[in-house]
């Protein structure tokens, strides 16, 4: 096994019990604080899937995670008053089930990651960066003048949406489900990342003509990469309205594009597991630094910068060196 | 124009029929047309700025074609987008290397492979360690000359090295017919006497389209040259009546002893 694979394995294997330890000690604080490292970092490995492997710069993937934490928001709302979500052209409720909502989460971020990227792929370069951002704060206005789920004000979700068989109203089944879907999402990013597609999407991101000119359109492979980095982040959106209980529309701002940038930045682009290091240095700064002064922010900003110059490739490529390829 | 004799009545692979091809009032392709014949290399030559860079780019389909048609064998591929082309046959290669510079010189290959065998829609299964993908990139890489570099990032690779790779990406795609854009450009002697030879062995199994600058490798590879002046071909013939063309001499190889 190579050493960034080692690092992987290790930082896989502290997590759970790091969390596990805090739970024994009854520090529901900490739980919830790695559970917030795991969201986040599951939303920045699906950002590393367009951002780091594709080379698609998006400073709009804060529409997905929005989407998705709203998705989550609401389908509780309803489920919680017993209303309609929709009545025309047919009967919408809400629901409390995690399942069922990650599934019209992936659904709903899918169809418009296609229209937002059929659109914004078509660019390139700054304009790709505009183009999403756009986007993205388009859908932000547009849910804090819905009046309905909170405007705002946010959404609040009164009851923690249900699981199937296990009780995430308690913060270490609740780490646990979002440490599972972490590990589905790192699954399956490292599979398409090694495969055909995973070849191809590399390709498009070195050098298009190249691609092209063996035979293969990058725009496809392009487009399909944006949607499945698109629902690994929404799905990740709609846990983190679960983890706090509240949907901010904040999350569909650009800070939070921002922040997941910063993930990928800080943690290693195009390194598998360099978005969950990013995600977890950033909780811990935010909880830690912020707890001593509320210019923690400066400090993020000195350490992002010295990353950028003396770290090629995020706390990853300082840990484990230069990716390799045979 | 100077009509000169074609001698060979068999079916072009790639042909171009009156192609032509404007930029505002500016005439980058006047009305061209050349084939390409199975076993043979037909060289186009002609001053800087005379269209040939327009006319590849018409051939491989990154530029739009005004008027006239491009076929390929007997299918007419001249509004098909670059990527159809290739998968029709179309090999071509860059004047500027053009390679996935962060791989190896084997996955380089590969992918050229996988674009053949299809599959850029498969998510699961683990594409450097396919089988069929190494197999026929190595045999690609032989076939170069370049397997035993083949774990060597393409940019570590020397120029001539890089040129031997882009060759290795082409043939793995199983080209019907090649388009090279001045293979020879940047090459030192031995690696222009090199690649000649190369050319020479290839040109019986595949058939090449050539654009040129080196005189003395076109007029010993070429079997039909064609002259392109302000985008238009004024004589086209063997190397010999090429040579002795007193129009050909004016326009283009009169003032250059290259040609000699």
């Amino acid at each position: 096994m190579t050493r960034e694979g080692w690092i992987n394995l290790l930082i896989l294997v502290a997590l759970p019990v790091a969390a596990l330890f805090a739970h024994i000690n009854g520090e529901d604080y900490l739980t919830n604080l790695l559970s917030r490292m795991v969201i986040l970092g599951l939303a920045g490995i699906g950002l590393n899937f367009a951002l780091g492997f594709g080379g698609m710069v998006s400073f709009g993937h804060a529409a997905f995670f929005g989407l998705g934490a709203y998705v989550a928001g609401i389908a509780a709302f309803h489920a919680f008053d017993g209303s309609l979500f929709a009545s025309i052209p047919f009967e919408i409720g809400g629901t409390n089930q995690m399942p069922a909502i990650w599934l019209v989460v992936a659904l709903l971020v899918a169809v418009v990651a296609v229209l937002i990227g059929y659109i914004s792929l078509r660019t390139s370069g700054v304009y790709f960066i505009m183009i999403t951002l756009a986007f993205a704060q388009m859908l932000y206005y547009f849910a804090i003048s819905w009046p309905t789920y909170g405007g705002e004000d946010g959404l609040s979700i009164y009851l923690r949406n249900e699981f199937p068989g296990v009780p995430v109203d308690r913060s270490f089944s609740f780490f646990l489900v979002s440490f599972g879907l972490l590990l589905v999402g790192l699954f399956l990013s490292w599979r398409f990342v090694n495969s055909r597609f995973g070849a191809a999407l590399q390709g498009a991101r070195m050098n298009p003509i190249r691609l092209s000119s063996v035979g293969i359109a990058p725009f496809p492979i392009k487009l399909t990469a944006f949607v499945i980095s698109a629902v690994i982040v929404g799905v990740a959106g709609a846990l983190f309205a679960d983890l706090n209980g509240f949907v901010s529309p904040t999350t569909l701002s650009w800070h939070m594009s921002g922040e997941l940038i910063i993930f990928v930045i800080l943690g290693g682009v195009g390194r598998l597991l360099g978005p969950l290091i990013g995600a977890a240095m950033f909780v811990l700064l935010e909880t830690y630094l912020g707890g001593i002064t509320d210019r923690w922010q400066f400090f993020l900003g000195l350490i992002l910068l010295c990353t950028v110059l003396f770290a090629n490739g995020g706390i990853m490529g300082l840990l484990a060196g230069r990716a390799k390829h045979d | 124009m100077i009509e000169l004799n074609r001698k060979d009545t068999s079916q072009p692979v790639l042909s171009v029929s009156n192609l032509s091809k404007k930029f505002g009032a500016l005439v980058a392709s006047d009305d061209v047309s050349l084939e390409v014949y199975p076993g043979q290399l037909h060289a186009l030559i002609g001053p800087n700025g005379a269209g040939k860079s327009t006319l590849i780019g018409q051939i491989s389909g990154l530029l739009s074609v005004d008027y006239g048609e491009i076929s390929l064998v007997s299918t007419n591929i001249s509004n098909f987008s670059p990527e159809r082309r290739v998968h029709l046959g179309l090999g071509r290669s860059f004047q500027i290397s053009n390679l996935m510079l962060e791989w190896s010189a084997r996955r380089n290959v590969m992918l050229a492979v996988q674009a053949k065998q299809g599959g850029s829609f498969h998510f699961f299964r683990n594409v450097w360690k396919d089988e069929s993908l190494r197999a026929a990139a190595d045999i690609a890489l032989a076939e170069v000359g370049l397997l035993e570099r083949a774990t060597v990032r393409a940019d570590e690779l020397s120029h001539g090295e890089r040129r031997q790779l882009e060759f290795a990406c082409a043939l793995a795609l199983q080209p019907k017919v090649l388009v090279l854009d001045e293979p020879m450009a940047g090459l030192g002697p031995e690696g222009t006497a090199a690649m000649t030879e190369f050319l020479e062995q290839l040109k019986s199994r595949i058939p090449i389209l050539l654009v040129e600058h080196d005189m003395d490798a076109v007029f010993r590879l070429a079997d039909t040259v064609s002259v392109l002046v302000y985008g238009k071909i004024i004589a086209s013939g063997t190397p010999a009546e090429i040579r002795s063309s007193r129009s050909v001499q004016e326009a283009y190889l009169g003032n250059s002893d290259s040609a000699a």
